[in-house]
């Protein structure tokens, strides 16, 4: 019965966010040939090859984490918004756990998240592949994707939280308001918080922080 | 099984300062078809999402077809078919994607009379939900809660906003279900004529109180309007339940009496009163006397 309704709402959920998935898709899909610009001319400007893809790699750094964070926090909204516009009725009203409910939304977000993953990985192969880098240049197309993944995954959460935390909404931009003032009295503990948000291993939003590059040494 | 599908001790539940669910306790006998009255704003959708576990921590006992709730609201909701007032269906589904999530999440799902009652209701397999006449979203959603074949089902207003034809076409799907099942039917509604012809129990709501529950033919068959000409006897010792009194014109007074029986009239003789008339009242003076003798005494007390 589990597989059944996890067939049943993933079908739902990817008819739901299609057109965004496939959005989203066509921007994994550009994003890591994006590297490959102004390689063709590079040696008739006798520009370092290498130097080319290391600095097109570090423009394009920023997007992915962007791109990642968008892919899960709309998959969440989109997979919890039919419930709050109804007031939960409908959910709340069949018959399985509401713990078990949730973990099965968790499960179809994630297998949602995949595809636009695989299509990252496949492109970057693709991009490593045409770039013919130097010996001193790889491409990491594999470790690339598995990190979009996660982030992707942590936004899912991270949205999900947010939608579930409904109008107490309100208490996360109240919360860095205060952290705001503080720094402005003297008090830092905003770039505290932000350490803890960003770089600390426990954190969901973690994996945002680390290195985003397609080509590196 | 249990003698009674619905059981609520002291029921109770604050929504903010304006309203109160007040100590409700609801009696539904095991395959009775519960006509649960009440004015708008009464408390009986608030009730009924109480049953269904959706208000969250309320005061009270309340067991459904067995089960407690909400501590064993997984179990109760799988026999259970709900059709609120308002549609609660994701909008973005077209009614084949509706009757197919609705369908994964019941085991007892009857597909078979799904897809006949759906032919029958004449609903299109590709329509969008979201451009579902009401009376489109009425059937669909009274097919969703039969298909699941459930022992109780909770229909809050189902026919509400409908029109004659949709509504007969419902009510005669909701009758032939628990003609062949024998399921125990809790309805709500403001349309008393309505219920008088499915209901055999009847609860009436008003101001967050269950202020009367009988069967539909002590509700209807005991409560008479009298007319006594003359000096009025005091009710004290009346045979029947006394309920209300209104002063006409000098002399002559109308009484609201309750468990009426035949052979009452001689007991105005014996008090030296003149009882001039005996009036039936159909379901909706009873629904209407009984509301305002409810809130009377209420006033008095």
């Amino acid at each position: 019965m589990n597989g059944r309704i996890f067939g049943v709402m993933l079908r739902a959920q990817a008819r739901y966010v299609a057109p965004f998935l496939a959005l989203a898709i066509l921007i994994a899909v550009a994003l890591p040939l994006a590297n490959l610009q102004g390689l063709d001319s590079a040696a008739a400007f006798r520009l370092d090859r290498a130097g080319l893809l290391l600095a097109q790699s570090s423009f394009l750094a920023g997007m992915y984490p962007v791109l990642a964070l968008c892919t899960g926090v709309f998959l969440a909204v989109a997979t919890w918004l039919p419930d709050v516009h109804w007031r939960w009725v409908y959910v709340l009203t069949l018959p399985i756990e509401r713990g078990r409910m949730a973990a099965l939304r968790l499960a179809t977000g994630f297998t949602l998240i995949l595809p636009v993953g695989l299509v990252l990985w496949l492109s970057g192969l693709l991009a490593a592949a045409v770039a013919n880098a130097p010996d001193v240049v790889r491409a990491y197309p594999g470790a690339l994707s598995l990190r979009f993944i996660l982030a992707a995954a942590s936004g899912f959460v991270v949205g999900s939280l947010g939608v579930l935390a409904g109008r107490k909404l309100w208490l996360v931009p109240a919360f860095f308001l205060l952290l705001v003032a503080l720094n402005a009295v003297g008090v830092p503990l905003g770039f505290r918080f932000a350490d803890l948000l960003f770089l600390s291993p426990l954190s969901p939003l973690h994996t945002l922080a680390g290195q985003w590059l397609l080509f590196d040494v | 099984m249990s003698d009674l599908a619905i059981r609520t001790d002291g029921l109770t539940w604050k929504a903010g300062k304006s309203f109160t669910l007040d100590q409700v306790d609801l009696r539904v006998p095991t395959g009775a078809v519960y006509g649960f009255l009440g004015p708008n704003g009464s408390g009986k959708t608030t009730t009924i999402r109480a049953l269904l576990g959706l208000l969250g921590p309320v005061g009270g006992k309340v067991t459904v077809l067995g089960h407690d709730v909400p501590t064993e609201l997984p179990r109760m909701l799988a026999k259970v078919g709900y059709v609120p007032e308002r549609p609660h269906l994701y909008q973005h589904f077209t009614v084949a994607q509706a009757i197919e999530y609705h369908a994964a999440f019941h085991a007892k799902w009857d597909a078979n009379w799904a897809e006949h009652q759906r032919q029958r209701f004449g609903l299109a397999l590709d329509r969008d939900l979201n451009r579902l006449s009401k009376g489109e979203m009425g059937k669909l959603m009274i097919l969703l809660a039969l298909a699941q074949r459930p022992e109780l089902l909770l229909l809050d207003e189902p026919t509400d906003g409908l029109d004659p034809v949709v509504r007969r076409d419902v009510l005669s799907a909701l009758v032939e279900y628990v003609d062949e099942r024998k399921a125990t039917v809790f309805i709500s509604s403001h349309l008393v004529h309505e219920l008088e012809r499915i209901c055999d129990w009847v609860g009436l709501m008003d101001m967050g109180k269950l202020v009367a529950e009988m069967p539909m033919g002590r509700f209807k068959a005991g409560v008479r309007r009298l007319k006594i000409a003359g000096v009025a006897p005091s009710p004290d010792s009346a045979p029947f339940t006394f309920l209300a009194r209104e002063v006409r014109a000098p002399g002559v007074e109308e009484w609201l009496v309750r468990d009426w029986a035949d052979g009452n009239e001689q007991w105005f003789a014996a008090q030296g009163a003149t009882l001039k008339e005996v009036g039936a009242l159909d379901l909706e003076d009873v629904f209407v006397e009984l509301l305002r003798w409810a809130r009377f005494d209420r006033r008095s007390a």
